[in-house]
């Protein structure tokens, strides 16, 4: 790695800004077939929470000039029963197979699909539809005593949900404070502005589909399973995908119902849901209560550790959310007992959304360290370096790279962490003013990824790998890290991803991209640079030990410098070289290292509380992060502010509220589900440590989507109660939360 | 009066398009005349994706009727330029990193062209109000408001340099 | 472009209409032939069809002459149903407007603003309209026209009936919003909470028109709350007590409020709702009287 490099770490300009600032950057929904143009698709979805169809009353549709096919789970096996995960895939949104039979098990369930000419007459038709059901018996509510309460072994990373080590009990008989209470955090949804779309298109038993998926290749393996293809016959592409945030990560039903539904009707297939289709369609992060003790020493040591956390899930979809995750890991403590309950209630299904298990667990966690540094009298920063640790206290593992210490000391200086003041007395003219801190953390995750090197006769350099840019900023990570190889500039490179038929890598999720490419992208590299000196070798050339610099058109390794038109036969137009790494590290089952691998950070908020109306303004908030390296310092700073102000919806605004008695989400819309906008937003102040983990890949990055949002919301409940003296162990904080108790 | 032959000029052109009463401008707009820019997101006038230009004002083209873009004057994302020919917007919010999945872009900038044309030099308080309607999920819009202020400048800078 | 770049036509026969007449008489003759959903800026009808069947048959009223802007004479500014907010904030209006423009920079976004009419707010009927509270705080009444029985008018407080309820029958029309001269040096201000800082449905909502006398005393009061009761109120109580007193000396109590029933919701409680109503219209009296 070349510490003084000119390409990595530095803030390139996006490679694809052009085409997303004039609006020709094709999403989903803007693909067309190469001929026609699509029939348009809307889903009909149940209106009960529990029971079965009993038919479908389709008369008013018959009339409607345009419809063209109602599709349900009458047409028979139109999709072969799913099981999760499939070969090649990492998961299904659900264990359900759409359209199987005519169970219902939540309201907004996929149970038919209008095909029609137009989107206007899809549309009315789905309208039209008359569904006659029969009901059963719903569990809806969280507390439904007659609910199924099961306690799952492991998250979809492999990891224990159950832990338990050292006496709890006599952890907390050596105790002289302890803190415990219970944390709850709201149904969120992910809403990504670009609702989920699937433009499916048959061309005799082979499939191209144009889907707004975080996984082309999961998405590939889910869909040929699903309609007994072969893999190889199906072709996903996802150029460009407008953001994610978990809910385009796993393969959902409504991508396998358009493609069923375009080899029904031979034609292809276009289904935009709506956004109130998103809010049942493709999870969301459950609610969550979580019962937190911690117990202290005076000297502030953690004698005993316990967080339990009850979710839901519903009847197909396996979702747990795994809140102690972070827990287990975070400080020294020898007695810990971390557990996950899920009920089993008829409820639309969950799904990782950003920092799944971390974001909600440290609201928790971070809330209840508060709490003790306030009981123990300390500085709540003080406690988190009183409990720090160098190993991993799962395992005893070592970290591969932690400067958690280090983020403290730049956050608290640049926050301004001295001129806090006791709860409740900072006081500028008619707001109460707070500080409040967390820790952030976020696993290091890498998968197996393969990559294609490409050298063309203009001396141009190409890279093709089956990932995607849900927004981060790949595209141009991937430009930066073949030219850093090179020796050349970004410009110099091609980058080929979201498509299926390009050599594999994982979904865009678990912030895992970057460190997966990275060693693939590594080892490509390394492949055609052997390919290519062994050609100039070939050639009569005698090339040194310099590395190979391709620039300008021209190879070059210390003196010696060969036009590529020249390098490259003539009878081939490039060179191509293959790569990758079969490696998988931080899943259980991955690479045996005697390392652990997560990123590290801490938060600071300073609020501002209108002492007459209880309105919480956030004016400040610095997050310090060490994450490995940055590969682009513009789009990296961008994520972790975005994950901030994710934070704030988080802590002051996000809430999806279901009605208890009949299932149905009451605010499905972004007029009456808030998140950030414009106006609510301050100026955030990011700092990267950039200190490489060359343990963890060669390009010495480790993800950094996730982490933002890790912490966030605990940094404003705790800066909340440092103003007013006010504890809120509930998210969102809502206005009438604080009026009563203010101090005036 | 079932379908009715609508005439619109988009982006300096006069289009005539037959449109059902019930379909709506966006549609019109990307299933008639083929664009990709105007976005739909949330179909109900909250999140800004569809935000075009007519008669000089910002407008959601998913909360109106093609019906009602009667004789208007429209202007969307492609008729400030292109990817070979940057508007001055589109080059400050490629360079300050204004976007980032870029979904939200074309409304964002659609409307940042017509709160400009209003208030051509604004405060950060006016932007951020200003452009309250247009979401953006991705970014925590820091950029955002960077990227117009910048571009403000600029456009202030080259008029007075033409003057 | 997409690829498939033209026009097409489709076979549809279903019995659709959108009417869009220039002048009153055809619309108020066309709202006789058969139920339209009126439409002008659409920012209300679109969310709510989306939940529904979408009407079969539209009459758009944007384009009718005389039923858009502002005019001023013989005592009256009226304001046509088809004005938009965005003329309301570019209009030159005297200051006891100021809180009815301030509410109109607070409805939805510029976009929504662009679009959305000051009729179109009235007869949506939503308790959380940013618009009623200041119009009821100048006094508005709503000028109502139909073929069968020409024009009426009518306070806007009875005009607005309940939650979603008018007193429009099928074949009215609100044609213009009528605001009485307000006395000279009459001022206004406008408050309004939400969960978010813009884009966002009022928690509370309050609007005063104050006028001082040389003394500094008040003279002439009103002050309308919203987004606590069915449909906005205004205080009568209150406007009484405050005549004579200086603005030092402005108190609001919970008796003030008497009119205002407000429920508890996910947005904040009935109480909460009080506090900040009271809170509130301190502030917009106080804003409203500072010269």
């Amino acid at each position: 790695m070349n510490v003084n490099s000119t390409v990595i770490g530095k803030p390139i300009s996006r490679v694809d800004g052009r085409l997303k600032t004039t609006g020709a950057a094709r999403y989903a929904a803007d693909h067309r077939p190469v001929e026609g143009r699509p029939l348009h698709a809307v889903l009909v979805k149940s209106s009960i929470a529990s029971g079965r169809i009993t038919g479908f009353d389709l008369s008013a549709l018959q009339s409607m000039s345009g419809f063209v096919r109602f599709v349900s789970h009458l047409d028979g096996a139109l999709i072969r029963t799913i099981k999760n995960p499939v070969d090649g895939a990492f998961a299904a949104g659900e264990e359900y197979t759409p359209f199987e039979n005519d169970r219902v098990h939540f309201v907004g369930q996929h149970i038919g699909l209008v095909v029609a000419q137009t989107l206007e007459v899809a549309e009315a038709a789905a309208k039209a539809v008359v569904v006659d059901y029969e009901t059963s018996a719903a569990r809806i509510e969280f507390a439904d005593p007659t609910a199924e309460v099961r306690q799952p072994d492991l998250y979809n990373t492999g990891e224990e949900l159950q832990v338990s080590r050292g006496h709890v009990e006599a952890g907390l008989v050596e105790a002289v404070e302890i803190v415990k209470a219970t944390y709850t955090t709201p149904i969120e949804h992910h809403n990504p502005i670009e609702p989920s779309a699937t433009l499916a298109v048959w061309d005799g038993d082979h499939l191209t589909i144009y889907d707004a998926t975080q996984g082309s290749v999961n998405d590939k393996n889910y869909v040929a399973f699903g309609m007994s293809v072969d893999p190889k016959n199906v072709r996903v592409l996802n150029p460009f995908i407008g953001g994610g945030f978990g809910c385009k990560g796993f393969t959902w039903p409504h991508t396998l119902i358009a493609a069923a539904a375009a080899r029904a009707v031979e034609q292809p297939v276009l289904l935009v849901l709506s956004r109130k289709d998103m809010y049942t369609s493709c999870g969301h992060r459950p609610y969550t209560e979580q019962e937190v003790t911690l117990a202290a020493d005076a000297d502030g040591v953690l004698t005993a550790t316990r967080h339990r956390t009850q979710s839901y899930r519903s009847l197909v979809g396996d979702h747990v959310e795994p809140c102690g995750m972070t827990t287990a890991m975070l400080y020294q403590c020898d007695n810990l007992e971390v557990t996950h309950s899920v009920r089993v209630l008829n409820r639309p299904s969950g799904t990782p959304l950003r920092s799944p298990g971390e974001a909600p667990g440290t609201f928790a966690l971070e809330s209840a360290m508060d709490e003790l540094a306030e009981k123990l009298g300390m500085d709540p920063v003080d406690l988190r370096r009183r409990n720090h640790t160098d190993i991993d206290q799962r395992n005893g593992r070592k970290w591969s790279s932690k400067h958690l210490l280090e983020c403290y000391d730049r956050g608290a200086e640049k926050i301004g962490w001295g001129r806090r003041k006791a709860p409740g007395q900072w006081r500028d003219g008619n707001d109460l003013v707070g500080l409040g801190m967390a820790t952030a953390c976020y696993p290091g995750y890498r998968m197996p990824t393969q990559t294609r090197l490409t050298l063309d006769r203009d001396g141009t350099l190409h890279v093709g790998v089956a990932v995607q840019d849900i927004g981060t900023g790949l595209y141009t990570v991937l430009a930066q890290m073949v030219a850093e190889r090179f020796g050349t500039s970004p410009e110099n490179v091609r980058v080929l991803i979201g498509d299926s038929d390009l050599p594999p890598g994982p979904l865009a999720g678990g912030s895992m991209t970057t460190a997966s490419v990275a060693a693939a992208v590594d080892d490509g590299c390394r492949a055609l640079s052997e390919k290519l000196r062994a050609r100039l070798v070939d050639m009569g050339h005698t090339p040194g030990n310099e590395p190979l610099v391709i620039d300008g058109g021209a190879l070059r390794s210390g003196p010696l410098s060969v036009p590529a038109a020249e390098v490259i036969p003539t009878d081939v137009h490039e060179i191509v070289a293959e790569g990758g790494s079969d490696d998988t590290y931080g899943f259980t089952g991955g690479v045996e290292t005697d390392k652990s691998f997560y990123s590290f950070g801490a938060i600071f908020a300073e609020v501002r509380i209108d002492r007459d109306f209880g309105i919480i303004r956030v004016p400040k908030m610095t997050g310090v992060f060490d994450v490995g390296r940055v590969i682009n310092a513009k789009t990296a700073r961008s994520q972790m502010l975005g994950g901030m102000t994710f934070g704030i919806g988080m802590a002051l605004m996000e809430e999806t509220f279901i009605d208890d008695k009949t299932g149905r989400f009451v605010n499905p819309s972004l007029g009456e589900y808030y998140v950030p906008v414009n106006a609510d937003v301050n100026e955030f102040d990011v700092e990267m440590l950039d200190i490489p983990d060359y343990d963890f890949n060669p390009f010495g990055a480790r993800g950094l989507g996730e982490i933002s949002n890790v912490g966030a919301s605990a940094a404003i409940a705790n800066a909340v109660y440092n103003a007013t003296g006010i504890r809120v162990r509930h998210l969102p904080i809502r206005l009438d939360d604080l009026l009563e108790d203010l101090p005036r | 009066m079932t379908k009715q032959i609508i005439k619109m000029t988009v982006n300096g052109e006069v289009q005539e398009v037959i449109a059902e009463p019930r379909e709506l401008l966006i549609y019109v707009l990307r299933e008639k005349l083929g664009m990709t820019g105007p976005h739909v997101g949330c179909e109900t006038s909250h999140c800004g994706a569809c935000t075009v230009d007519i008669d000089g004002k910002s407008v959601k083209s998913c909360t109106m009727f093609a019906a009602q873009a009667q004789g208007a004057e429209i202007t969307t994302i492609e008729g400030l330029g292109s990817p070979d020919a940057l508007h001055v917007l589109q080059e400050s919010f490629k360079e300050h990193h204004g976007l980032q999945c870029g979904y939200c872009t074309p409304g964002m900038i659609t409307r940042a062209h017509r709160l400009l044309e209003e208030n051509p030099d604004p405060t950060e308080e006016d932007v951020r109000i200003g452009m309250a309607g247009n979401i953006c999920r991705c970014t925590g819009y820091q950029n955002i408001v960077k990227s117009i202020l910048s571009a403000a400048a600029e456009m202030n800078a080259s008029k007075e340099a033409a003057q | 472009m997409l690829p498939y770049y033209h026009s097409y036509t489709n076979d549809m026969e279903v019995d659709l209409a959108f009417e869009r007449p220039d002048n009153l008489e055809l619309a108020l003759d066309a709202l006789k032939t058969r139920a339209f959903r009126v439409i002008a800026g659409g920012t209300d009808v679109f969310p709510a069809v989306q939940q529904g069947q979408l009407p079969s048959a539209f009459l758009d009223v944007t384009r009718i002459a005389g039923l858009g802007g502002i005019t001023r004479g013989d005592g009256t500014t009226r304001i046509g149903a088809a004005t938009t907010w965005t003329d309301i904030v570019r209009a030159e209006l005297p200051a006891a407007f100021d809180g009815l423009k301030e509410a109109a920079r607070e409805v939805g976004s510029v976009q929504i603003q662009n679009a959305g009419t000051i009729a179109g707010n009235l007869c949506n009927a939503s308790p959380a309209a940013d618009g009623v509270p200041p119009l009821l705080a100048l006094d508005a009444r709503v000028e109502i026209a139909s073929a069968a029985r020409g024009t009426r008018v009518l306070a806007l407080s009875q005009f607005i009936q309940g939650v979603r309820k008018t007193t429009l029958a099928e074949d009215e029309l609100v044609t213009a919003v009528l605001i009485p001269d307000q006395a000279l040096g009459t001022r206004s201000a406008f408050e309004k909470l939400g969960s978010r800082r813009y884009l966002v449905i009022s928690i509370c909502m309050t609007a005063a028109n104050i006028l001082l006398d040389a003394q500094g005393r008040i003279a002439q009061a009103r002050v309308a709350v919203g987004s606590c009761s069915a449909v906005a109120q205004r205080l009568p109580a209150l406007e009484a007590d405050l005549l004579g007193k200086r603005l030092q000396d402005v108190t609001v109590s919970t008796a003030h409020l008497s009119p205002l029933s407000p429920i508890d919701d996910v947005r904040g409680s009935g109480t909460y709702r009080l506090d900040a109503a009271q809170e509130q219209c301190k502030r917009a009296i106080l804003r409203a009287g500072a010269v």
